[in-house]
């Protein structure tokens, strides 16, 4: 087919326009990956170029000693709070998906009317809640708040799933005479893992980014997490901002190498979590 | 007649109990759940509008005081309305960055035709969802800081006449806390969702469009939007409530400085609970921005609910 000057002028445009937004949204972290290599007085120098000859290490021995306990602090919370969720809300989800009982739809429209309720209004009594447990400056004050508001969009999501599981599997392990337990470990479970993937990445995300919650109720350093350790970190005038982006770097590796590892399942969860509404 | 009838319905009720006593596992493994919810969600909930009544310091001094904590709040707190005035235009720049930008950048995406370059492309995108939030934000407030980049990049091209302050001047600070957050703009998730819209339409009526030669404008307008229009919807909605809530980057940046000319409702309730402990006063805060936020959300139910109906 013919094409005229003019499209492919358009469709040049497009790879530029594209490559323009990746280009900005990279600036920044490229700016911080090759400036964390070098020494302060190369940084003062020339920001703008890397250094291929001069390449040191030392910006992240320094950062590993600062950040590494607020790492470890996130990396544990965020596999505690998604597996907990992960339970919960599947247990809640298959119950509500596949058993008649009375009272199901009105207990379920008290999980669904949670939905309506903006966390600006629960924060303050959250954190009341949170001190008269006991539980706060402990991790517990993350764990199970988390579970909480976090099981909601999840039961969604997996009761929906399990209804649209084919009804023939499970009836027809029911004939050889499955019970219950059996059928969930051995058809319902295997069945449902890339959702569960999906899920437990989505909560890995909302709890590695989580900022406000944890500053609230955790005032000890030892236990904080990396939003609240970085920020911490960069106002902090005795680190040097090599240093700072050596751990910026850092605390970004955990998660990027998950995502190498799990990309369409990010892609999907991702995509999944903004359709809440 | 009246004592079958009884009858009958004891027979209805003692079944009722006995499904419900049959039942009892359900119930049980349910305890988790509901636990969780009445201690962290519905309880959080009815002691906000209950607080919100009351001059509390958190701890040991409350006392009921009806409804002094609103009228305090519009009548005398000067930051009130100049903050929510402040997020109205937050909320109307974040939907514009969200609609269209997004729908920009996914209608861009899905004229790439060229399979793994749209591939790249999307990966591309998503990527920074990965890099934690608070990484891009820290960037971001040294990049525009006195020192920064962006003013040495000003100077070096010889625009000295535009460097400012950009976080330090009253005048400014808004717009370049609303350039910076999120720069540029791209949600990688909404961007996807919409791709996804866009790869649902049938190809049928891109052939048809085809063979008529219609032009790429009317292919964007009134084949693409409208068919993507649910989604879109979903995304403003969604855009609104968040916005409305958000504060955790300006209290990052410039935490309502310089002077109060950031200060966001969400802030202000933030920083009354926990800096002045007036938890009452910031509850009260909390019950108006809940019944501005759920004017929106119950619009959202009408409007989304209305294109099932269809």
């Amino acid at each position: 087919m013919y094409k005229r000057p003019i499209d492919k002028i358009a469709s040049a445009m497009k790879y530029v326009y594209l490559g323009f937004i990746i280009f900005c949204l990279f600036f920044p972290f490229v700016f911080m990956l090759f400036n964390s290599f070098k020494s302060e007085g190369a940084f003062v120098a020339n920001k703008w170029l890397p250094t291929f000859l001069d390449v040191r290490f030392d910006n992240y021995v320094l950062a590993w000693k600062s950040v590494s306990p607020y790492l470890f602090n996130s990396i544990y919370l965020a596999i505690v709070c998604a597996l907990g969720t992960l339970v919960v809300s599947s247990i809640t989800a298959y119950i509500f998906a596949i058993y008649d009982f009375p009272f199901k739809r009105i207990l379920f429209l008290f999980i669904l009317m949670i939905l309506m309720i903006p966390g600006i209004l629960t924060f303050i009594p959250q954190v009341i809640i949170v001190k008269n447990l006991g539980i706060y400056n402990s991790h517990w004050a993350i764990i199970l708040p988390s579970i909480a508001s976090g099981q909601i969009f999840c039961t969604f999501v997996l009761k929906s799933f399990f209804e649209s599981l084919p009804s023939e599997l499970t009836e027809a392990a029911k004939i050889d005479g499955a019970r219950d337990g059996k059928i969930i470990f051995s058809i319902i479970i295997p069945l449902s893992f890339p959702m569960f993937v999906t899920l437990g990445v989505l909560q890995i995300l909302a709890s590695w980014n989580s900022y406000l919650w944890p500053l609230t109720v955790l005032t000890r350093k030892a236990q904080w997490t990396i939003p609240i350790g970085i920020k911490f970190l960069s106002e902090q005038g005795s680190v040097k901002t090599t240093v700072q982006y050596a751990a910026y770097t850092i605390v970004s590796i955990p998660l990027i190498l998950l995502f190498a590892f799990t990309m369409d399942k990010f892609v999907e969860g991702l995509s999944t979590g903004a359709i809440k509404a | 007649m009246v004592q079958t009838f009884s009858r009958k319905k004891g027979v209805a009720v003692r079944c009722f109990f006995r499904r419900v006593y049959k039942a009892k596992f359900i119930y049980l493994a349910l305890v988790p759940t509901f636990a969780l919810l009445a201690v962290f969600c519905y309880v959080p909930f009815f002691n906000a509008f209950i607080k919100s009544l009351y001059d509390w310091n958190g701890v040991n001094y409350l006392e009921f005081i009806g409804f002094d904590n609103f009228k305090e709040l519009f009548n005398k707190d000067i930051l009130w309305w100049k903050s929510f005035r402040r997020m109205l235009v937050i909320v109307v720049v974040d939907v514009i960055k969200a609609t269209v930008i997004t729908t920009l950048n996914a209608v861009l995406l899905h004229r790439v035709k060229h399979a793994r370059a749209q591939y790249f492309f999307r990966i591309m995108i998503i990527l920074p969802a990965v890099i934690p939030g608070m990484v891009g934000t820290l960037l971001w407030r040294q990049f525009v800081a006195d020192n920064g980049i962006i003013n040495e990049i000003l100077g070096s091209i010889g625009l000295k006449s535009m460097q400012r302050q950009w976080l330090g001047d009253e005048k400014i600070v808004l717009f370049a806390l609303l350039g910076i957050i999120g720069f540029p703009w791209v949600n990688g998730a909404n961007t996807l969702i919409l791709l996804s819209g866009l790869m649902n339409i049938d190809k049928s009526i891109y052939d048809a469009a085809e063979l008529d030669g219609v032009s790429w404008w009317r292919k964007l307008f009134q084949l693409e939007l409208p068919l993507i229009m649910p989604q879109v919807t979903i995304i403003i909605f969604q855009t609104i409530i968040g916005s409305i809530q958000s504060y955790e980057n300006i209290q990052v940046i410039t935490n309502g400085g310089p002077g109060s000319s950031t200060y966001v409702p969400g802030l202000l309730l933030y920083n009354n609970a926990f800096r002045y402990n007036r938890y009452g006063y910031a509850s009260a805060i909390g019950v108006v921005m809940f019944c501005v936020i759920i004017v929106f959300t119950v619009i959202n139910q009408y409007v989304t609910g209305r294109k099932k109906n269809v």
